[in-house]
C-alpha cells in the first residue's frame, strides 16, 4: 500500500486518464462528527463493462498487458477492509466511472490524506489537457481548485512553480495546518 | 500571489508570453506513474524534475507520464528522449537523482551512466 491517500488518489486519477477521461472530479469530504472521510473520484472515461467491474478489486486482474497484477483499486479495497470502511465503484461503458471510498477518520490503519497539492501539481504537469477539479470540505468550509483557471499557464514550468506556491499557501490557509 | 484570484490575474497578464510546450519542445522526460512507480516515489521524483526545470528556466522539454512497463523493482523509472539520441531509461530515480539527471543529461548532454537501466536506439 501507499503511505498517503493523496498517492492513492493520484493512482486512481491516472487510471481515469489512461481510460481516456478528459475531465476528472475529485471530492474529499472530512466529516468529524460522523468520523468519516469520503473520497470520490468521478471521470468521463471509457468506463468498464460488467465483467471488468466485477473483477476490478481482484489484485490478479488487470486489463494491462505489461504485468499480471492490477493493484491500484485492490489497495483501496484493502484499506477499506482493514479499517471497516467501504469502497464502491460504479461504471458505465461510454459514460465513465465513479470510485467512492469511505474510511473512519480515527482508525489507526487509515493512511493520512497527505500532500494533496503535490498530487494536483503532478496531474497538471503531466496531463495539461485533462480538466481536473478538486473539492475538499472540512469543518464546514470548502476549498476548490479547477485546472481550467490556470490552463494557459501549464506550458511553462516557472509558472507551474508559481501555481504550486499559490496552491500550497491557499490550502494551508484552508486547513489551518490541520493534518488529517 | 496569495490566492487563486491572483492566479487568474496572472493568467491574463501572462497570456501573451506563454508558449505551449508541445509547440517547441524537443526533449521528453517520461516518468513512470503506474501504481508501482507512485508507490516507489514517482510523485516526488516528478516534483523535483519540475522544480529543477523551473529553476533553470528550461522550456523546450516536455514532462509526461507513462504507466507500468513491468519493471516495477526498478521504479521510479525515468526516460529521457533527446532528438537523434538513444532513449535512456534511468532506474530508481530519487528526487536527488532526478535533479542530477536534469543538470547532467538535459542541460549538459552527459548521460549519468551509473543509474542507466537501458539504452534504446532508434526512438
Amino acid at each position: 500500500m501507499m503511505e498517503e491517500l493523496s498517492l492513492h488518489i493520484l493512482d486512481i486519477v491516472e487510471n481515469s486518464i489512461n481510460a481516456k477521461a478528459t475531465r476528472v472530479d475529485i471530492e474529499v469530504d472530512i466529516n468529524k462528527e460522523e468520523n468519516l472521510i469520503t473520497i470520490k473520484v468521478t471521470d468521463n472515461g471509457k468506463g468498464m463493462d460488467e465483467k471488468t467491474l466485477e473483477n476490478v478489486k481482484d489484485p490478479f486482474f488487470t486489463t494491462k498487458t505489461t504485468r499480471k497484477v492490477g493493484l491500484g483499486v485492490s489497495f483501496l479495497d484493502e484499506i477499506a477492509q482493514l479499517t471497516g470502511g467501504s469502497l464502491d465503484i460504479e461504471s458505465k461503458l461510454g459514460i465513465g466511472t465513479t470510485i467512492k471510498l469511505k474510511l473512519p477518520i480515527d482508525h489507526p490503519d487509515r493512511p493520512p490524506l497527505g500532500d494533496i497539492v503535490s498530487t494536483l501539481i503532478t496531474l497538471l504537469a503531466t496531463n495539461p489537457c485533462v480538466w481536473i477539479v478538486y473539492r475538499e470540505t472540512r469543518n464546514g468550509k470548502s476549498w476548490e481548485f479547477n485546472s481550467k483557471e490556470v490552463e494557459e499557464l501549464l506550458g511553462d514550468y516557472a509558472w507551474l512553480g508559481k501555481i504550486k506556491e499559490v496552491l500550497y499557501n491557499s490550502y494551508k490557509e484552508f486547513t489551518g495546518g490541520e493534518l488529517i | 500571489m496569495k490566492s487563486l484570484e491572483d492566479l487568474k490575474r496572472i493568467r491574463e497578464q501572462a497570456q501573451a508570453q506563454i508558449r505551449l510546450r508541445t509547440q517547441e519542445a524537443n526533449t521528453k522526460i517520461i516518468v513512470g506513474m503506474g501504481t508501482c512507480g507512485i508507490a516507489a516515489g514517482a510523485r516526488e521524483t516528478l516534483m523535483a524534475i519540475l522544480d529543477e526545470l523551473a529553476k533553470r528556466n528550461i522550456q523546450d522539454v516536455v514532462v509526461t507520464q507513462t504507466g507500468c512497463v513491468g519493471l516495477c523493482e526498478y521504479e521510479p523509472l525515468v526516460n529521457v528522449v533527446k532528438p537523434g539520441q538513444p532513449k535512456i531509461t534511468y532506474m530508481k530515480v530519487t528526487p536527488e537523482r532526478a535533479r542530477q539527471i536534469v543538470a547532467s543529461h538535459i542541460v549538459n548532454d552527459q548521460v549519468v551512466n551509473e543509474w542507466v537501466l537501458s539504452t534504446e536506439e532508434g526512438v
